[in-house]
């Protein structure tokens, strides 16, 4: 118990991989053995999502620094080292991970039949890959569970996927590949100048944190280090115009892969560069502000209108990832802390409503086997518990107040107001046309009279899709309402890696009903 | 005890929505009664009201200067130095207003029982009617403009469910989706407005914004130009377009008409539409001091006044000429507010919700008793068969007219008095309204006659009398209507008063203009009014002439009656340019450009792979390994050639 403690992160991130590599051993000829391996792995994410809840009970909210910190020399030559650790910033998305986990397993537990144990081996196999690039406090570790992450998906895709799994598994892989080598020369060159700087040799961030870099300009050393890491974490975003792989991939991977995808391994991008390229290169950040924030806006308005006009549910659904991701880029590269924020917070609101709204989409797949939206309509009659639950993500999805998603948007608009109006002004667009592809397509899937025959017999919700789908119904309001739970845990953290990153301390006055602030703002 | 206010329909929505959802709607489950479902959520919004009531004494009680009641429920958002609570504020104002939509609110329910009596999902029906009730008391009570704002999107929320409560014909779900989207555009200033008022002033909270601004006699801080006073004000006003339907922003309200009818009294004339209103009067001190602003909020309000009146005296549907009424007086309230006499369009947001309440449930129950039948050309002579009905229904309609001492007529004539008189006013607005005023009277006494008097036109329908249960409350509403205007009589006016803490009280007239003049045009427009309704009676008592005079102004009518083709207009403008382009992005852009250029990537290095004839197993793996070997070449050269 006492290693266990100890060893906490370590034990959360690597279980689920030991929990399916001993699910590979178990026999799936027989229909008893299939239910027995998909009960067994369901039961592995449980507990490490267990694991994360004591990890999390571990985590002492007033800190900013590391903690439950582990370090293991591994090639003390080259300043490699095992070394993880766990700041607000990583806290929550890792529980996302494991949350999801459990949540995209169950979801589609009758989902797939061919190859279950290589299926669920991967699965799993991608959590810690996931789990293990959120902790890393070495940067090549990070690289080698970044590259990690990539296989499990890659096969996922290609196996398991739709028609054009094999295109879209490459275009996927391709894109991701050519972005994280660029980042893996900076990561050479970065530990190099360590050597330089302080004589040894070190991936550590926090050793990395201290270097002194050269130049502010677009092409500087630190412009080009940046641009680097910058591109690797703008195509996992993925930010436009690198996006147009997630679409391919997003469409083709099986449910829970596209559940993992879009409520995880996106997060990779802003977690990137929250972690890594804000603090490492504070000046090239600077610079780099405004094309990025004019990036993200782009994404906004581009994902949203190219969503609005598909036919396919989960295409739209992918193009609206990209709009909703663009609000993450534009918030971070505000650098203030109240978009900054608002950013990390969007980044958990993506992964709970567009996790859901895959879920959903699988859901009526399995039923009636087509993503088109004109094969629907009129669903609500047959599934009216499917309509209800449809109904409150996509609410959150287009950021109703009380939902989880009006916080992310509101503050990151708001922040985002200080640093550039025209840009917010574009950006609130978004807003707008958020709900005309969300309700448009609501609309044609959910409202009128049943005109196909085959929707006729749906069958609603069962007892164990309800299940799955309850948590983040859940999660929504409780993110809505209470967010200040989890801001208290991060915002320690993102004022660090704000104050890094070179940020000017803003002071934002306090809107409460005492009069004192705006007497000083008056005053001012 | 304010908490209660909005919690008690919330409470009434949780029973009945969880009682729904659970019992009611899996398919083949039995569907609960409107009998039992109703009274929960009528006696839900009841003690809502009560509550409401103390809270108005409570209020009363307090010392003039004092008198809100605050209450922080939690802190919502808080992020390094920006926080914000979930804190509820009742004020003379808020309370006025709560007291409207719970007061109205209880009777719209009550008569809901007797006309969702046939309807398949009357559980449904009453939780939303409860969650509306819920959102649109925190839109009048949050203290800071997020929780406003949450209300405001809540009610729009509702506004899309019931207006789209009979989903399965697409074109209600249509019209509702139609609300929601149009509210967004709205939306969008409202954002954008608070984002300049937070950036401005570093608050969100009406009472420390009206106190920094210097309370009651507001002015402009030194640090502040009119300049960004007035964008605030113009970008909030955006957003009430949207919400309480002006131009260009009013295209949704006459399309919500498809959703129940006590839905379109409570929140499609009674409630939610005036919140615009209730924003504007609300930040009447912000607004005071921008002249441009409220130009611009008395201009767009005449304009619409004006225009959807000349739309209302074509109709034919009996709920649509109420809708396009309902824009044109939300108009009116728009043009006091805009020559700086809040109070003026606080007190037609009262009357209007009693006497239009009124009418809507009229219309209900005329359509009721006639079997869903809404165009008026059938009906006719229903005075004998729904006694009842008809005379609840004159009382709305002289009210709406500007009869005295009907409660509208105090309300418009001060709107118009105002207009005229205000330092902000002028006669162009006057004569605006006045006009506005003469077709009012004509298209609703076009409407009562060809409803109620005549004879009855369509055969085949047997007419009956509604029940009591929705009778009872048009009687009430009747009532208010008739001595609802009481409270604002000119002069010595208890709604000045009362609203004095809030909207401080203006007796600014403008120069050259003599205080008799008030009464000249109180004869004026009463005058007005009895000419629009004595055209129009003579008018629809004689079918044949009203069908030549038709014909005679065939291409007036039909631009009229086609409702000027604004949304057609819309569609060519916006709707059909985006959706295009939006194609274009994605066939032309995403697929064509990106794509492309991705996949030559990928070519190339098949070519190149090629040329060097190593790479002609095309396997990943090998690629990996070149661009390995190549990031170590960069390696290389970052050290040792950069060093």
């Amino acid at each position: 118990m006492e290693w266990l403690e100890s060893h906490l992160i370590t034990t959360t991130v690597f279980l689920p991989l030991l929990w399916a590599t001993a699910g590979l051993l178990i026999p799936v000829s027989s229909q008893g053995g299939k239910t027995f391996l998909k009960t067994w792995i369901f039961f592995g994410s449980l507990v490490t999502f267990a694991l994360s809840v004591w990890m999390f009970q571990q985590y002492s909210p007033s800190g900013p620094e590391f903690q439950l910190s582990e370090s293991i020399e591994w090639l003390p030559q080259l300043g490699i080292s095992y070394s993880v650790g766990l700041d607000g910033i990583s806290l929550w998305l890792i529980m996302l991970t494991t949350f999801l986990m459990p949540i995209a397993i169950l979801g589609s537990f009758n989902a797939v039949d061919m190859r279950l144990r290589e299926y669920y081996f991967l699965l799993l196999s991608l959590e810690t890959g996931m789990l293990g690039a959120f902790i890393s406090l070495d940067l090549f570790l990070f690289y080698i569970f970044w590259e990690a992450m990539l296989i499990p998906m890659y096969f996922l895709i290609g196996i398991w996927g739709g028609k054009d799994r094999i295109y879209a598994a490459m275009k996927f892989f391709l894109f991701t590949l050519v972005g994280s080598l660029l980042m893996l020369v900076a990561i050479f060159y970065l530990a190099y100048q360590h050597k330089v700087q302080f004589g040894n040799y070190s991936m550590l961030v926090t050793d990395l944190y201290r270097l002194k870099l050269l130049g502010a300009g677009f092409f500087s050393p630190q412009g080009l280090l940046f641009l680097a890491f910058a591109v690797a974490f703008a195509i996992k975003v993925p930010l436009f115009p690198l996006h147009t792989w997630l679409p391919d991939a997003h469409v083709q991977a099986p449910t829970a892969g596209s559940v993992i995808l879009a409520a995880v391994l996106l997060k990779m991008g802003g977690y990137g560069f929250m972690r890594f390229a804000f603090p490492l290169f504070p000046e090239a950040v600077a610079t780099y502000q405004i094309p990025f924030m004019v990036l993200g806006t782009i994404a906004i308005i581009y994902g949203a209108a190219v969503a609005m006009v598909q036919p396919d549910i989960k295409k739209l659904v992918a193009y609206s990832s990209v709009s909703h991701m663009g609000y993450v880029v534009l918030g971070l590269f505000s650098l203030n802390s109240l978009a900054a924020t608002g950013a990390y917070y969007q980044m958990l609101n993506h992964g709970v409503s567009t996790g859901a709204l895959f879920l959903l989409v699988g859901m009526i797949y399995e039923r009636r086997h087509t993503r088109e939206i004109s094969e629907y309509g009129g669903i609500t009659k047959v599934m009216p518990w499917f309509a209800v639950i449809f109904m409150i993500v996509t609410l959150s999805s287009i950021a109703l107040p009380g939902t989880n998603g009006f916080i992310g948007e509101f503050m990151i608009l708001l922040g985002a107001w200080r640093a550039n109006q025209t840009l917010t002004v574009i950006a609130a667009l978004g807003v707008i046309l958020g709900a005309v592809y969300m309700l448009w397509m609501f609309q044609r899937v959910m409202f009128g009279p049943i005109t196909n025959k085959e929707n006729e017999k749906l069958k609603d919700l069962s007892f164990r899709e309800i299940a799955v789908l309850t948590p983040l119904v859940v999660s929504i309001f409780v993110m809505g309402f209470f967010p200040n739970y989890f801001f208290s845990r991060t915002q320690p953290s993102i004022e660090r890696f704000l104050s890094r990153s070179g940020a000017k301390s803003q002071t934002t006055a306090v809107a409460t009903v005492t009069l004192e602030p705006f007497n000083q703002i008056k005053g001012n | 005890m304010l908490a209660l206010v909005p919690v008690f329909p919330l409470i009434g929505f949780l029973i009945n929505g969880v009682w729904y959802a659970f019992f009611q709607a899996p398919p083949g489950k039995h569907k609960a009664h409107s009998g039992v479902t109703g009274v929960i959520a009528s006696l839900a919004i009841f003690s809502s009201f009560v509550v409401s009531l103390l809270l108005f004494f409570q209020l009363k009680d307090l010392p003039e200067e004092g008198r809100a009641i605050n209450q922080v429920l939690f802190s919502w958002i808080n992020a390094g130095n920006f926080s914000l609570d979930m804190a509820l504020r009742i004020d003379p104002l808020s309370s006025l207003f709560t007291l409207v939509i719970t007061g109205v609110g209880t009777l719209i329910h009550i008569y809901s029982i007797g006309y969702m009596h046939h309807d398949e999902t009357p559980g449904k029906f009453f939780a939303y009617l409860n969650l509306f009730c819920f959102a649109m008391l925190m839109l009048v009570l949050g203290a800071s403009l997020p929780i406003m704002f949450m209300g405001w999107e809540g009610v729009g929320l509702c506004s899309y469910l019931l207006i789209g409560y009979w989903y399965t014909d697409i074109e209600k779900a249509k019209a509702g989706k139609k609300a929601f989207i149009v509210n967004r555009i709205g939306d969008f200033g409202f954002l954008l407005g608070m984002f300049l008022i937070f950036s401005t002033f570093g608050t969100l909270d009406f009472a420390v914004l009206r106190e920094g601004l210097g309370g009651a006699h507001a002015s402009i801080p030194p640090s502040v130009s009119v300049g960004a006073i007035t964008t605030i004000c113009v970008l909030l006003f955006v957003g009430c377009m949207g919400k309480s339907a002006q131009i260009p922003l009013f295209v949704w309200l006459p399309d919500a008409m498809a959703g129940p009818t006590p839905v379109s009294a409570l929140i499609h004339a009674a409630t939610m539409v005036t919140s615009g209103i209730y924003l504007v009067a609300r930040l009447n001190f912000l607004y005071s001091l921008s002249p441009v602003a409220l130009e611009v909020v008395a201009s767009v309000g005449v304009f619409t006044a004006f225009f959807a009146a000349t739309i209302a005296i074509t109709q034919t549907d009996i709920k649509k000429i109420l809708a396009y009424s309902t824009v044109s007086q939300l108009g009116y309230m728009f043009l006091a507010c805009g020559v700086g006499a809040y109070t003026a369009g606080v007190f037609h947001v009262i009357t209007h919700a009693f006497f239009k309440a009124l009418l809507f449930l009229g219309a209900g129950s005329v359509i009721h008793g006639m079997h869903e039948e809404q165009d008026i050309l059938k009906m006719g002579g229903l005075r004998f068969k729904m006694p009842k009905t008809f005379l609840v229904f004159a009382a709305g309609w002289l009210a709406i007219c500007g009869i005295p001492p009907f409660s509208g007529f105090f309300s418009k004539d001060e709107i118009l008095w105002k207009a005229f008189s205000s330092t902000h006013g002028s006669i162009f607005l006057w004569g605006l309204g006045a006009a506005t005023a003469v077709m009012t009277a004509f298209y609703m006494t076009r409407l009562f006659s060809l409803t109620f008097l005549g004879t009855l036109r369509s055969k085949e329908v047997h007419v009956h009398e509604s029940p009591n249960v929705m009778v009872v409350p048009l009687q009430i509403l009747a009532v208010l209507s008739v001595v609802g205007g009481f409270m604002g009589i000119p002069h010595l006016s208890w709604l000045d008063h009362w609203l004095e803490p809030v909207i401080p009280e203006s007796h600014g007239i403008a120069e050259g203009i003599s205080p008799s003049m008030e009464w000249v045009l109180m004869a004026v427009s009463v005058a007005g009014a009895a000419l629009g309704i004595y055209v129009a009676l003579r008018m629809y008592a004689n079918l044949p002439k009203a069908a030549e005079l038709k014909r005679k102004w065939a291409g007036l009518h039909k631009v009229l009656t086609d409702k000027w083709y604004i949304d057609e207009i819309y569609e060519f403008l916006f709707v059909k340019p985006i959706l295009g382009f939006s194609k274009l992005l994605w066939k032309y852009f995403d697929v064509a450009v990106i794509d492309r250029c991705i996949n030559s990537l990928g070519r190339g290095s098949e070519w190149s792979g090629q040329v060097l004839r190593l790479a002609q197993t095309g396997s990943i793996q090998f690629y990996a390994l070149i661009l390995f070997l190549g990031i170590m070449a960069s390696v290389g050269y970052l050290i040792y050639g950069m060093a």
